[in-house]
């Protein structure tokens, strides 16, 4: 069984009103370790169903079930805490998340509010602020650090939980490049250590860096596979406000223009190759 | 300071030329300074000369944070610039290089610890009527403004800045349709509660309320950031209709180089509280080792055109430079394919 299936999901805002539905019969499962890029224009549905998943909306039609467990069945607080710590979300704003006015006692809160052992909780707080590189931060106060520190030190704050799985809702969004860059490269350590991705995103060049990519539309899975796949249907992803990254959408021009080249640029030096390649030998 | 041979953002005698050509090819723009001038005549000849071209001018502007304390940080350190009328102009850098701090200086929400901020050549630091006029004539949106809509529809939170300058109703109403023509705001939405909007239509509501306005300078701070490729292009493109069709200046910080290489005509590089670079697209983004000294990557585009020049250089074909789009790209390979007769 996958680590999480999802079964005819249909969510709408306004639960009397199905035209407004958001999330429209929608199945799909995500394998334990894998990492799975969630991409879909403004309003899609993306960031509902990474809600409906965690638990901070309720299901109101079909079925999600995380690690065994039912999410629709789930009752009372103690189950919640339990989803909520195999599946950690890490959120676009920064400052939404994080709590406390000193960088370690904020990663504490979660293991605290867990009951883990004061000595379990500072090998915790010491190893998750040494896998985001942020150790020696640990007693500074987070709102004098960047954006990128910030969202590094939030989801420290998830790792300190020990998840299973951790969705990214847009978590680069707010990033400046070089805060992005960091926060990428760490999401792809997290996905090596063997913790299940699911991240959400708008920027195709991360999007690149999954195992899978899952484009969704107006509530429904528009298309999926794996990178090159996705990105080789250009107009499939035009048609539903969606660009794929800039090498492809060249090689998808030539290829409109009657050039016989592939449908897909894997990077600059093999598009480099492919376009020198139409001159001739 | 980079300036590429004084042909960048800042005055020199070069620009006076370019702009006599360029109000050959705009009439109107040209006419309405004009007009402008003419209302104003205690501005000096030299001045006047270049009202046609520059609206705005940064002079030498400081600013330091927690002034006085152990804690005391530069954030803004000696900065000059102008900024022309009728042109897009970018604002790249790092978080931190001093890009927010220095749009806030120009239209008087920070004033500079020393330095200055000429509108139309009058410091708009003189006194309360001059700072007045610079907050309504220099229209400043915030980062993620969405976060600052507070009425309860969203015609009423764009009306709320044409209300604000005395503007009678009917004339209110005309500046809202007005701006959500610039935003691609549906007018169906103007009933609705901002609330119930979707991130990428607050986000335009925010930017019309300002566009409502009408300022002569439109300064946004990463206006597109967090939106979807639609999104993007929908704010881009309403950004150049606007300027096109009232010949503002459109000042556009932005992290996004592909966005710039697209839509900014000018691009002003910042670090550490300091303008290290000016320059039309061209300039600065052919300057790739001073983009790389600074961390800031290329548009991904323009690294590929770099290759492929030298790659087909050794065939002796010369591949043109100053290539940052996949359009401008596109028409570069399918124009010497076809010379090559290879098609």
């Amino acid at each position: 069984m996958s680590f999480i299936e999802i079964k005819n999901l249909s969510h709408a805002y306004n639960e009397d009103d199905h035209r407004e539905e958001t999330i429209h019969d929608l199945s799909l499962s995500i394998e334990r370790g894998e990492f799975v890029a969630l991409l879909g224009h403004n309003g899609s549905g993306k960031s509902t169903l990474a809600k409906l998943i965690t638990g901070i909306l309720d299901i109101q039609s079909g079925q999600i079930i995380a690690d065994g467990t039912d999410v629709s069945k789930i009752s009372g607080e103690e189950e919640l805490f339990a989803l909520r710590r195999k599946i950690g979300m890490v959120f676009q704003n920064p400052d939404d998340q994080l709590v406390a006015t000193v960088v370690e006692e904020d990663i504490a809160f979660g293991p605290e509010n867990l009951g883990v052992e004061p000595q379990e909780i500072r090998r915790r707080v010491r190893n998750s602020l040494r896998a985001v590189g942020m150790l020696k931060y640990a007693r500074h106060a987070p709102h004098k650090l960047s954006g990128g520190q910030k969202q590094r030190i939030a989801i420290a704050g998830v790792l300190a939980m020990m998840p299973e799985c951790i969705i990214f809702d847009e978590a680069t969004a707010m990033l400046d490049p070089k805060g992005r860059a960091d926060v990428m490269s760490l999401i792809s350590r997290i996905h090596k250590a063997g913790i299940t991705v699911v991240h959400i995103t708008h920027n195709m060049n991360e999007a690149l860096a999954a195992d899978r990519v899952v484009v969704i539309n107006e509530g429904r899975i528009f298309l999926e596979g794996t990178p090159s796949y996705v990105f080789s249907h250009v107009d499939e992803l035009h048609s539903v406000g969606l660009e794929a990254p800039p090498l492809t959408e060249l090689l998808h021009a030539l290829a409109a223009a009657g050039y016989s080249v592939p449908a897909f640029s894997s990077g600059v030096s093999d598009t480099v190759d492919v376009v020198e390649s139409l001159f001739g030998k | 300071m980079k300036k590429y041979k004084n042909k960048g953002v800042s005055d020199k005698p070069s620009v006076a030329k370019e702009t006599a050509l360029e109000s050959d090819a705009k009439p109107s723009v040209a006419k309405e300074t004009a007009l402008e001038s003419d209302a104003k005549p205690s501005v000096a000849k030299e001045t006047a000369l270049e009202s046609d071209e520059c609206i705005i001018r940064a002079q030498s502007l400081y600013y330091e944070y927690s002034a006085g304390t152990p804690f005391s940080k530069k954030a803004v350190d000696g900065v000059s610039f102008s900024i022309k009328r009728n042109r897009i102009t970018g604002i790249i850098g790092h978080t931190g290089s001093g890009k927010s701090t220095l749009l806030q200086m120009l239209n008087g929400l920070l004033v500079p610890m020393s330095g200055d901020v000429l509108l139309d050549s009058e410091s708009i630091f003189r006194d309360k009527k001059t700072l007045r006029q610079a907050r309504f004539r220099v229209g400043l949106v915030f980062q993620y403004p969405e976060y600052q809509l507070f009425e309860e529809t969203v015609r009423k939170d764009i009306s709320f800045g044409p209300a604000n300058l005395g503007l009678s109703e009917e004339e209110t109403e005309k500046r809202v349709s007005f701006a959500c023509g610039f935003t691609g705001l549906d007018e169906q939405l103007l009933d609705k509660s901002p609330f119930d909007l979707s991130g990428g239509q607050k986000r335009r509501v925010a930017i019309a309320g300002i566009i409502a306005m009408k300022p002569d300078v439109l300064i946004l701070d990463e206006p597109a950031s967090g939106l979807d490729s639609a999104g993007r292009r929908v704010v881009f493109d309403g950004l150049v209709n606007y300027k096109n069709s009232t010949g503002a200046a459109v000042v556009v910080v932005s992290h996004s180089m592909e966005d710039m290489a697209k839509y900014a005509d000018e691009v002003i590089v910042m670090a550490q509280g300091r303008m290290i670079a000016s320059g039309s697209v061209n300039e600065v983004f052919s300057d790739r080792k001073m983009l790389t000294e600074n961390s800031l990557e290329a548009p991904v585009i323009s690294i590929f055109a770099d290759e492929l020049r030298d790659r087909l250089a050794a065939r002796g074909i010369d591949f043109p430079k100053g290539i940052y789009t996949v359009e401008a790209a596109l028409s570069a390979i399918t124009a010497l394919l076809g010379k090559e007769g290879m098609h």
